[in-house]
């Protein structure tokens, strides 16, 4: 799976990159602002945006996430200004507010690339994962029809 | 013979046509309301009877009333228009209500309502006018006090009104001035133990030596449950306290999985306690020692169960973190870990007890009550 990290504090982004390429994945690039998110997801068109909200160019985390979520990426906010985000978190499966525990990052990311790819999850989120309403209803009523069959 | 003589002739006449005697006459003479009688015959309709109430009204004595028109009343505030309507209303023979300011005889002025109606002879003929007054300066005023005091009501209330919005829209601003820059803090201090804590992970990474990396691990998991406590106290709006309970169920959680010991069970016994926001970091890291304690120590190379309590105790709160692992020798209370724990105690004014158990480990931490813990320097 690819991913796309948005952040502008780029020790955070240098760590985020480390628990992303631990977790087997692959990192298609980082990017500080809007404009360069925006071209970064139409250039590598990421299965997964992991997205601060507060970017090199102000708050335009939110602006970023509808952008991406209209390309086909699954956004996932990281965040210490979890106030900033829509009800419906912008089209985004969910936010890991900071500051985040190792941990806590790495079992949010690990929840959000299973549930992307078997559609959902027979496990609660970890503590650390606020999933977005609409995803949560998406993935538990997919996981229930798993099993039902 | 003069108007004068003519109107003291037909006074004469009337009092002697309508003597005390007759009842009507006696009425109009004794009612309290003032009245006067003009005679249109003569020139100038001089008034030909004043009752004794006109005579009290109007400060004038009887014969300077008899033989004068009426306008001796008026005087320079009078309404002008309004005596045109009553003279044109004579002049037509017709009977009219008006209200005007009228003068005694000592300058002072009254609200005069009157009311005047031709009187008909008998062959159909207007020989006099009847002029029935009524003072009504008491009930003016009256009525002016009260359109002043309404006025005056109104006036204040639209003052009052517009200060409180005034007031109210400059708490309002200051609030949110306020609110936006607690956020702002907030956020930038949340950003900064991220930053804190994602430096000491680049670094951990970097270092090959087992020793210096596990410390760098420590000294990371510290950050992270000061990180922990921090980012679940502006959760909650107002701020001023911290959920203890809820911290020591996420932070025993993190560290079990962080661990990726699922062979490691956690068993909860948390009773609803809140701690003063000022001492959220120190519990935050005592709580993180103990359970690292028992996961990398006592439960280092068995399975096993971690138990946490929670309290009331009559001294506050009683924090329990036992596990059923291999214990602890004496020599290993030197650790850093664990002079944390001493240390952070006493700045909390906290007990700590590790009483000996059969099997694994104990350590009771005993909180003060919120009254107790604010106490410096003890």
């Amino acid at each position: 799976m690819r991913i796309l990290i948005v952040e502008d504090e780029s020790l955070v982004a240098a760590e985020v990159e480390f628990i992303v390429a631990e977790a087997g994945l692959e990192v298609v690039g980082i990017e500080s602002d809007a404009a360069g998110a925006a071209a970064a997801i139409a250039r590598e068109r990421p299965d997964v945006v992991l997205l601060d909200v507060h970017l090199a160019d102000g708050p335009t985390g939110v602006e970023v996430a509808g952008g991406a979520v209209a390309g086909g990426a699954a956004v996932l906010f990281m965040t210490a200004n979890r106030r900033r985000l829509p009800p419906d978190f912008a089209g985004a499966v969910g936010a890991v507010s900071k500051p985040y525990t190792e941990w806590g990052m790495r079992a949010a990311l690990r929840y959000v690339v299973e549930s992307i790819r078997d559609g959902g999850s027979r496990r609660s989120p970890p503590s650390s994962l606020e999933l977005a309403p609409a995803w949560a209803e998406r993935w538990r009523a997919h996981s229930a029809d798993q099993s039902a069959q | 013979m003069t108007e004068r003589d003519a109107s003291r002739q037909e006074a004469a006449r009337l009092e002697l046509d309508r003597g005390s005697a007759d009842p009507y006459a006696a009425a109009i003479q004794a009612t309290r309301m003032p009245i006067a009688i003009t005679d249109v015959r003569i020139e100038d309709h001089p008034i030909v009877f004043a009752n004794d109430a006109f005579i009290q009204l109007s400060g004038y004595s009887r014969d300077e009333v008899i033989g004068r028109n009426c306008r001796f009343l008026q005087g320079p505030e009078t309404d002008r228009a309004e005596v045109a309507r009553i003279a044109a209303a004579i002049a037509a023979h017709e009977s009219v209500t008006a209200e005007i300011l009228n003068y005694r005889k000592d300058g002072s002025t009254f609200w005069n309502a009157l009311y005047i109606s031709p009187v008909f002879d008998a062959a159909g003929g207007v020989s006099h006018f009847f002029g029935s007054q009524l003072d009504v300066t008491a009930r003016n005023r009256a009525a002016q006090e009260l359109r002043d005091a309404n006025a005056a009501l109104a006036c204040a209330k639209e003052t009052a009104e517009a200060q409180v919005a005034d007031r109210t829209r400059e708490l309002e601003i200051a609030l949110d001035q306020k609110t936006q820059l607690l956020h702002e803090l907030d956020h930038r201090v949340k950003n900064n133990l991220q930053l804190i804590s994602s430096l000491i992970q680049l670094q951990s990474r970097r270092i090959s030596d087992p020793a210096v990396q596990a410390t760098m691990k420590a000294m990371l998991g510290r950050v992270s449950a000061i990180a922990t406590v921090h980012r679940s106290l502006l959760q909650v709006d107002g701020a001023a306290a911290f959920d203890v309970a809820a911290f020591v169920r996420a932070i025993a959680a993190d560290l079990v999985e962080a661990a990726g010991r699922e062979d490691v069970e956690l068993a909860f016994d948390l009773s609803p306690v809140t701690a003063p926001a000022a001492n959220a970091a120190p519990i935050a890291l005592i709580v993180h020692e103990l359970v690292d304690n028992a996961v990398r120590h006592g439960l280092a190379r068995r399975p096993g169960r971690i138990s946490l309590g929670l309290l009331p105790h009559e001294q506050g709160h009683r924090l329990e973190v036992s596990d059923d692992g291999v214990g602890m020798a004496p020599d290993a209370r030197s650790g850093f870990g664990l002079g944390l724990v001493d240390l952070l105690a006493r700045q909390l004014a906290a007990r700590v007890e590790r009483p000996a158990t059969e099997a694994g480990h104990v350590v009771a931490v005993t909180l003060p009550g919120p009254d107790r813990s604010h106490r410096k320097g003890d």
